[in-house]
């Protein structure tokens, strides 16, 4: 069985034990959900495309960094969800002044190290190059410290969360089914063939 | 009547308060509920239920303020966007602190019945005699037998899934079909029944979420979601909206006002009776009266309390019920946050279908027939197993297409379990008023010392152990135990200030949970636990506030109250 089968399955069973309760047609308003367009206004929303901790060039530094982390593929990459965005917007309001310190520190001397190599931005370069300078930080090879590489992590983990709960992450890299409906305790991987969005599994 | 007159009055609105005033109301009292905060109306208000982690700003992660906003809740997992909004305001009701208490609390219609983790559990017959035998606190006045057919009753009317496994140390009950184990989960069962003969016995958790419809109450089997204390849109959970308020609201004879803060229960001393209560409107702050045969409390314990600390203060300095000097001494909560997890190795051709809102259960064992250890009581374990999801080895995987990729398939089982463990009644464990904090209507606050003992510290150490020690049995790999500490209230059951008992002297509430200085007082929310079990104690409030409205109702026909 397919995962679309068994959702396609599930949401049956799930709106007749619905309609049996509370009537068919609010029960499909149910699983439309309001949430969807919610979150489709939420994603275009310019108002988010507003710098919060970082400087113009530190954003384009880490817009950078976020399309190597997570390319564009057959799915879309880190880039088309603002990941960027997101991260700074994250870095403002969740985190403290050390944290934000950080994360500001280390993509400045990104920056400053692809100046010294390239004679241009971090942003600017080749992606080969950035490619390699990345690696490096990540490996804590010269001229990156332990303290730079934890950093780096830090804002990989953000960039990977921000694009993991983003509309596009959680529906179309991972599987998403918002009224599963019903559980089962054992189904062949390939039915599902990728990892459950969100939720808070059990 | 007068407008301000009714036959009985329900402090609070939570588990324990929606079953108050359904079952009053149906056995035909006019009753009023106070809520001290606002009114959440079933599925309308449940504004986050269909929200993704997407929808949130931050999504669903705390921001800074939120975090200088509310310090206690910051301090556990509560705080975070899709719940904001359903915990008591810190600002406005805050609380002091001799020792560290974390004092989790909603005070909106419902209060944590929407919040709650669902897991409903008997108490055995030997938690009702444990005290006794040990010489421990006070006897209960009541036994397990006074208790099963109430269980029975809340059992059928709540809807409990859970397996029948005929067991002494869980007493089966009234339930639905259970919330499927995972194929992991069977398995390591069987090899933990194996290696230990039988004497552990890993089982479905036990929990308020419905299997099959309930069409006579509006509610749908759970859907798998995951999501319910954001507020089931299908009934899926026992909560007071989808359950108790419908039922007592449906008999015309309720009346729920939100908005209002109980500050005292009016009491006449020469009758020895209770008269109402008072109540300060939260928004407005006018002070009102209101007037009834029975009253209530079901605030929470520590509300509950609090409310009779601050009552009838001209006739007993410490309030009323403080006469036996064991009003707010006794505090309880199960101490927790120790146990084991491990990797699974294989079944990477299998995986799960739908997010279950409850896992395995594996009950007591410790103290019990004939094993005997240096500690008194004993703990039963929450876990489940499951596949890793994105959130594997981010830091690990390098960057690119391939750490897209690899993010993007599950990884390998796990499996984790944490002990819940029972704590004992110690006098010196208590809340008492602090009269120079107020809150935001100036009312006194509570102040919490409260700290586990040897007896747990002791008990912690199986805990981790065992739970080690299994896994290792079930041969399972990379077993790590763990003990991320606990303070005292994490656990949020927190429960003992208004003790039953056998003697006015020795306890607040008799064997009915009336309050011995004033029999038309019922206080039936944790405040009344003698002792605490290990196992989770809300389905214990729910069968005692039930049996003890029927009494109530039943004594006021005989005209003692
Ligand atoms: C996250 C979480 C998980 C939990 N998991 C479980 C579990 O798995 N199993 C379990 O058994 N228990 C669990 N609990 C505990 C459970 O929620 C409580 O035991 C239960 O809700 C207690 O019921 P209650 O009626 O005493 O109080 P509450 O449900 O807290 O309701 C009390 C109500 O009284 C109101 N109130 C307080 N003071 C006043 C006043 N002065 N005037 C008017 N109204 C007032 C409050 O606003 C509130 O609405 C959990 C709790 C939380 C928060
Ligand atoms: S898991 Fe079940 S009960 Fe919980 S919110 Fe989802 S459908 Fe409702």
């Amino acid at each position: 069985m397919t995962t679309q089968n068994n959702v396609i399955l599930n949401r049956r069973s799930l709106l007749k034990g619905l309609g049996v309760v509370l009537g068919a047609q609010f029960a499909s308003q149910l699983v439309g959900g309001s949430g969807l367009s919610v979150a489709m206004a939420f994603q275009q929303d310019s108002a988010l495309r507003q710098l919060q901790l970082l400087s113009e060039r530190q954003l384009k530094t880490l817009a950078s960094m976020a399309d190597l982390i997570i390319p564009q593929t057959d799915t879309p990459g880190a880039l088309e969800t603002d990941c960027h965005w997101f991260v700074d917007n994250q870095l403002k309001h969740c985190f403290d002044s050390d944290e934000q310190a950080v994360a500001t520190v280390i993509l400045n001397k990104i920056d400053t190290v692809a100046l010294g190599q390239w004679g241009k931005a971090f942003y600017q370069g080749e992606q080969a190059g950035q490619l390699a300078l990345l690696t490096a930080l990540e490996a804590t090879e010269d001229p990156f410290t332990q303290a730079d590489t934890k950093a780096f992590k830090m804002l990989k983990a953000l960039v990977v969360f921000g694009f993991f709960t983003s509309k596009v992450g959680m529906t179309q890299l991972l599987a998403y089914d918002p009224v599963p409906g019903g559980f089962k305790g054992s189904v062949p991987y390939a039915s599902v063939g990728k990892a459950y969005s969100g939720g808070y599994p059990f | 009547m007068s407008v301000n007159e009714y036959d009985a009055i329900v402090v609070g609105s939570g588990i324990s308060g929606g079953w108050a005033a359904k079952e009053l109301s149906e056995r035909g009292l006019k009753v009023l509920m106070l809520e001290r905060g606002r009114n959440i109306e079933h599925i309308k208000d449940y504004k986050n239920a269909h929200k993704e982690a997407w929808d949130y700003p931050h999504h669903d992660v705390p921001t800074q303020q939120m975090k200088l906003d509310y310090p206690v809740l910051r301090r556990d997992y509560p705080l975070n966007e899709s719940t904001f909004g359903m915990w008591a305001n810190e600002k406005e009701a805050p609380y002091t602190e001799d020792k560290r208490f974390d004092w989790y609390r909603g005070y909106h219609v419902g209060g944590r019945s929407l919040l709650w983790g669902r897991q409903s559990y008997r108490f055995n017959e030997q938690d009702f005699l444990a005290n006794a035998q040990e010489g421990i606190a006070v006897d209960w006045p009541i036994r397990y037998e006074d208790l099963a057919p109430w269980y029975d009753y809340v059992e059928r009317f709540a809807g409990i899934s859970g397996s029948r496994e005929g067991l002494d140390v869980l007493p089966d009950g009234q339930f639905q079909p259970p919330i499927p184990l995972n194929c992991v989960e069977k398995d390591v069962a069987a090899r933990i029944k194996k290696a230990f003969a039988g004497t552990r016995h890993l089982i479905h958790s036990r929990c308020a979420n419905i299997t099959e419809p309930k069409p006579e109450q509006g509610r749908t089997n759970c859907q798998y979601r995951a999501k319910c204390w954001l507020g089931c849109p299908f009934g899926g959970y026992f909560s007071t909206q989808s359950a108790t308020l419908p039922a007592a609201l449906k008999t015309g004879n309720l009346t729920l006002r939100p908005f209002s803060v109980v500050s005292r229960v009016l009491y006449d001393k020469d009758k020895k009776r209770a008269t109402g209560v008072e109540v300060i409107d939260a928004q407005t702050n006018q002070v009102i009266e209101y007037k009834s045969k029975l009253v209530f409390l079901n605030a929470s314990a520590f509300n509950s309390t609090w409310l009779l600390m601050n009552s009838a203060t001209d006739v007993w300095e410490g309030g009323l019920g403080s006469s036996s000097g064991e009003l707010g001494h006794n505090v309880m909560d199960h101490h927790f946050r120790v146990g084991a997890s491990a990797d699974v190795e294989g079944y990477l051709d299998k995986y799960t279908f739908g997010r279950r809102p409850a896992g395995f259960y594996i009950p007591r064992y410790r103290n019990w027939h004939k094993d005997k250890r240096d500690y008194l009581r004993g703990f039963g374990y929450q876990g489940s197993a499951s596949r890793q999801g994105w959130q594997k080895d981010i830091r690990e995987m390098g960057i690119g297409a391939e750490l897209k990729a690899g993010l993007s398939e599950p990884g390998h089982w796990s499996i984790g379990m944490s002990a819940f463990g029972e704590i004992l009644p110690y006098h010196d464990n208590r809340i008492y008023l602090n009269h120079q904090v107020k809150d935001k209507w100036g009312l006194p606050v509570l102040v919490m010392n409260v700290e586990i003992k040897q007896n747990e510290l002791a008990m912690r150490k199986d805990m981790q152990a065992d739970a080690m020690e299994m896994f290792e049995a079930a041969g399972l790999k990379n077993v790590k135990g763990y003990d991320s500490d606990y303070a005292p209230g994490m656990g949020i059951h927190e429960m003992g200030t208004a003790r039953m008992g056998r003697d006015a002297k020795s306890s607040v509430l008799n064997k009915h949970n009336q309050v011995w200085d004033a029999p038309n007082v019922f206080v039936t929310d944790g405040a009344c636990m003698t002792s605490a079990s290990c196992v989770n104690p809300s389905l214990t409030y729910m069968a005692l506030t039930a049996r003890a409205a029927a009494f109530a109702v039943e004594e006021l026909k005989r005209g003692n109250l």
